[in-house]
C-alpha cells in the first residue's frame, strides 16, 4: 500500500509544529521570571516539591506551621549574613514548627559550600527551572523573602527587599510568641563598663586552634577589637586592609563577631593578605554585639574595648 | 545725552561690584554635635511643630520626640497591615500629616501628626523622594511618567502631573549628549520640598539646578546654584577632583555621586534648605537665590544624608556609620554681611 504523498507532508508538518511548540514551551518555562510582582500577603501558593541541592533530600514547601523562605537571585555578602543569622536562630531556638529554606536562582558557590559543611542547617534549593520564581513572582533582578503558613497562605510577602537579621528576629518572635520585644531605649556602652568581659571561646582562623579569650589575652595590657557592623561581611575587608595586620603591635586582639559567615570571613582574610592571628567568636558575645545597634552603630562599626588586669571592661571606644 | 552718558558710566562702574556681590554670599560654619536620638539608626527624619519625627528603618518604628529627643510616642512595626512598615525610604511632614514611602511594601502611608493611621495607597514605581503640601497634596518624582512631578491626594488619586524632563547634557551645560539616553531617568531625579504657600521646589540630585513651581504646576523659575558651589559640585560629578568626598549610589541603574542629598523647607522661615555633597547647607531666599551658605563641621560630614529643619534647629542623619546630629542655624544678622564680604 502506498502512502499518499500529500498526507505524509501534512503529518510531517504537524510533527514539526508539535516539536517546535514543545521546545519553545520548554525554553519559555526555563527562562528566569521577568514579569511583575503579583504574589502578595494573603495569597495562597500550591505546595512545592523540590530537592535539596546538596543532600538530595526531598523538600516539601510548606511542610511546617511556618516556613521562612528566602529567594536570592543575587549573590551578596549581605545575603550570606542574613542566612547566617537565620541559621543562628534555628540553632539557638530549636523551633519544631518553624522551617527555613533558601532558594537561589542559580548556583551560589558559597551558599552551597555552607550547606555542604552543614553551616547551613536547612535546605538549599537551586531553582534551575525558575519554577519557584514564577510561582512566587520573583523578578530575576530581585531578592524576596516570604513567611508561608502550612496551608500555603503567604503570611508576609513584602514586594521589595529581603529579610535582614533584625527582620528575621522580629518576625520569628511575632509569629511564634505573638509579640516583638525591642531593646528598651537607647542602650549605652556605659552599661558594659565596669562589668567583666565574657571569657568567650575563640577560634584562630589560620590555625583553627580554639582557646578562651583570656588564655591568649593578658588582661590589662591588651585591648579587644570587636567588629560589630550591621553587615560585617560587607565592610570587613576594607577595615582589615586598613590595619594591615598591625594588631599585635597595638596589643589588640581582633575578634570578629560570630555573625559573619566563616566561609566569607576566610575569603576576606585571604584577600586582605593578613598573616597575624585573627579570631572569630564561637558564639554571640553577650552584651557586646547588640552595641552595634546603639553605640557602635552611631559612632563606628568597630568597637575597641579595654579591660583591666581582672578582665573588667574599662573603656569602650568606637572606631570609624 | 549727558544723562544717558552718566547712566552708562554708572552701569560700567557697578559691574565689578555686582560680580563681587554674587561671589560673596554670606557664609558661616555650623558645628554639629551628636544628638541623643532614641534609636540607634534613624535614616528618616522630619521636624514639625517643635516635634521631631524619627523613623528607625531597622525596627520599622516611628518615634515622635520633642526637640531634646525625649520620646513622646512610638508607633509602627514590621508588616504590611495598616500602620505597619517594611524598610521605608522616605518620610516628610506637612501641617496635618506624616507621609512615609513604605518602600518594601511598595506603597505610601499617611499618618496624622500624632502617628495615627490615615490612609495608604500602592505605588508601583521606584521613588527616591516625596514631599507634602500643607493642603495634604503629596508630590512624587516619577520621571518614567514623562513629567518631573506628579501630585496625588492622600488616597493616591492623581491630581496633576507637571514639569518638563531635562537631560544630563542640559543640566551640566555640556554639548556631549552621548550619556543623555542612559541617564534619562537618573538625571531627572529630584529632591522635592513644598513651602507654606504651596510652591514646589525641585532640586536635581545630580546637578546643581533648582526649579520652582506654583501649586498648579506652572514653572516659576529654573536657576543654578551660586557659581562657586555649582562649579565644585560639577567637578565632583565628573570626578575632576579626586580629593572631593563622594557619597555615591545607584539611581535607576547608574552609579552616580549624589550632589544634592536632601532638601527641605524650614516651616518657621519658609526658606528652602539644601544639603549638598560638599557638607554644605545652602539656604535659598524666596527668589530661589542662595541667601547663605553654611559649612558643616562635625564627624564624617561627607556621610550626612538626611536632614530635618525647623526654625534655628537642624538635625542631620549620617549613613554608613549611622548617627544623628544637631546644629544651630546662625541668626542671619550674625552672618558676615554682604558689604563686609565685599570689602574682604
Amino acid at each position: 500500500m502506498q502512502f499518499p504523498r500529500g498526507r505524509l507532508y501534512w503529518m510531517l508538518l504537524v510533527v514539526l509544529l508539535v516539536v517546535t511548540f514543545a521546545s519553545s514551551m520548554s525554553i519559555y518555562f526555563r527562562r528566569p521570571y521577568s514579569g511583575s510582582i503579583e504574589q502578595s500577603t494573603g495569597r495562597k501558593i500550591s505546595t512545592l516539591s523540590v530537592k535539596d541541592e546538596i543532600t538530595g533530600d526531598k523538600v516539601v514547601i510548606p511542610s511546617k506551621r511556618l516556613t521562612f523562605l528566602f529567594y536570592y537571585n543575587l549573590s551578596s555578602p549581605q545575603n550570606l549574613q542574613d542566612i547566617t543569622y537565620a541559621a543562628y536562630l534555628l540553632k539557638t531556638q530549636h523551633p519544631n514548627d518553624v522551617g527555613f529554606v533558601v532558594v537561589t536562582g542559580g548556583h551560589f558557590q558559597q551558599l552551597e559550600q555552607m550547606r555542604r559543611e552543614k553551616i547551613l542547617p536547612f535546605p538549599l534549593i537551586v531553582d534551575s527551572s525558575f519554577s519557584i520564581a514564577r510561582q512566587l513572582t520573583i523578578p530575576n533582578t530581585a531578592d524576596r523573602s516570604f513567611i508561608i503558613r502550612q496551608d500555603g497562605t503567604l503570611l508576609f510577602a513584602p514586594q521589595k527587599e529581603a529579610f535582614g537579621p533584625e527582620d528575621i528576629r522580629e518576625l520569628y518572635e511575632l509569629y511564634t510568641h505573638g509579640n516583638i520585644t525591642y531593646a528598651s531605649g537607647p542602650p549605652s556602652a556605659n552599661e558594659i563598663i565596669g562589668k567583666p568581659f565574657p571569657n568567650i571561646l575563640l577560634k584562630e582562623l589560620h590555625t583553627n586552634r580554639q582557646s578562651r579569650l583570656f588564655d591568649i589575652a593578658s588582661p590589662g595590657d591588651s585591648q579587644l577589637l570587636i567588629f560589630t557592623a550591621s553587615c560585617p561581611a560587607c565592610t570587613l575587608e576594607s577595615f582589615l586592609r586598613g590595619w594591615k595586620g598591625e594588631f599585635r603591635a597595638a596589643k589588640t586582639i581582633p575578634i570578629i563577631t560570630s555573625r559573619v559567615p566563616e566561609i566569607e570571613l576566610r575569603q576576606i582574610i585571604s584577600n586582605s593578605g593578613i598573616s597575624s592571628p585573627i579570631y572569630m567568636a564561637q558564639s554571640e558575645i553577650q552584651g557586646i554585639e547588640d552595641l552595634y545597634f546603639d553605640f557602635g552603630a552611631k559612632e563606628g562599626s568597630v568597637l575597641l574595648i579595654s579591660t583591666n588586669k581582672s578582665g573588667v571592661t574599662q573603656r569602650v571606644e568606637a572606631l570609624p | 545725552m549727558k544723562r544717558a552718558a552718566i547712566l552708562v558710566v554708572s552701569l560700567v562702574l557697578q559691574l565689578p561690584r555686582l560680580a563681587t556681590a554674587r561671589d560673596a554670599i554670606p557664609s558661616a560654619t555650623i558645628q554639629i554635635t551628636p544628638f541623643g536620638a532614641p534609636v540607634g539608626q534613624t535614616p528618616l527624619i522630619s521636624a514639625r511643630n517643635s516635634r521631631l519625627y524619627l523613623f528607625d528603618d531597622r525596627t520599622n518604628r516611628l518615634f515622635i520626640c520633642d526637640g531634646s529627643g525625649r520620646v513622646l510616642k512610638t508607633t509602627g512595626s514590621i508588616g504590611d497591615g495598616p500602620g505597619q512598615f517594611f524598610k521605608p525610604s522616605a518620610m516628610v511632614t506637612s501641617a496635618h500629616s506624616v507621609v512615609i514611602y513604605d518602600r518594601g511594601n511598595s506603597r505610601i502611608v499617611v499618618l496624622t501628626l500624632d502617628g495615627d493611621f490615615k490612609s495608604q495607597f500602592p505605588i508601583k514605581t521606584q521613588l527616591y523622594n516625596i514631599a507634602a503640601g500643607d493642603d495634604d497634596t503629596i508630590y512624587i518624582n516619577d520621571p518614567s511618567s514623562g513629567h518631573l512631578i506628579t501630585a496625588l491626594d492622600i488616597n493616591g488619586r492623581m491630581l496633576r502631573s507637571f514639569g518638563d524632563l531635562s537631560s544630563l547634557s542640559v543640566l551640566h551645560h555640556t554639548s556631549n549628549q552621548t550619556r543623555d539616553e542612559r541617564f534619562h531617568l537618573t538625571a531627572n531625579r529630584v529632591r522635592l520640598a513644598v513651602d507654606k504657600s504651596g510652591r514646589i521646589f525641585a532640586v536635581f540630585m545630580i546637578a546643581p539646578v533648582i526649579r520652582e513651581y506654583s501649586r498648579d504646576g506652572t514653572l516659576i523659575k529654573e536657576a543654578g546654584f551660586d557659581d562657586a558651589n555649582a562649579h565644585q559640585l560639577q567637578e565632583l560629578f565628573w570626578h575632576k577632583d579626586p580629593n572631593l568626598p563622594i557619597t555615591s549610589g545607584i539611581i535607576d541603574g547608574n552609579q552616580v555621586p549624589f550632589l544634592v542629598k536632601d532638601a527641605a523647607v524650614n516651616p518657621a522661615t519658609g526658606q528652602l534648605v539644601v544639603l549638598t555633597a560638599l557638607s554644605k547647607l545652602l539656604i535659598f531666599d524666596g527668589n530661589c537665590k542662595e541667601a547663605s551658605v553654611l559649612e558643616i563641621k562635625g564627624a564624617m560630614d561627607s556621610q550626612l544624608w538626611k536632614m530635618a529643619v525647623e526654625d534655628r534647629s537642624i538635625w542631620l542623619v549620617r549613613v554608613f556609620l549611622p548617627g544623628t546630629f544637631h546644629g544651630e542655624i546662625p541668626e542671619p544678622q550674625s552672618l558676615p554681611s554682604l558689604a563686609a564680604k565685599q570689602t574682604h
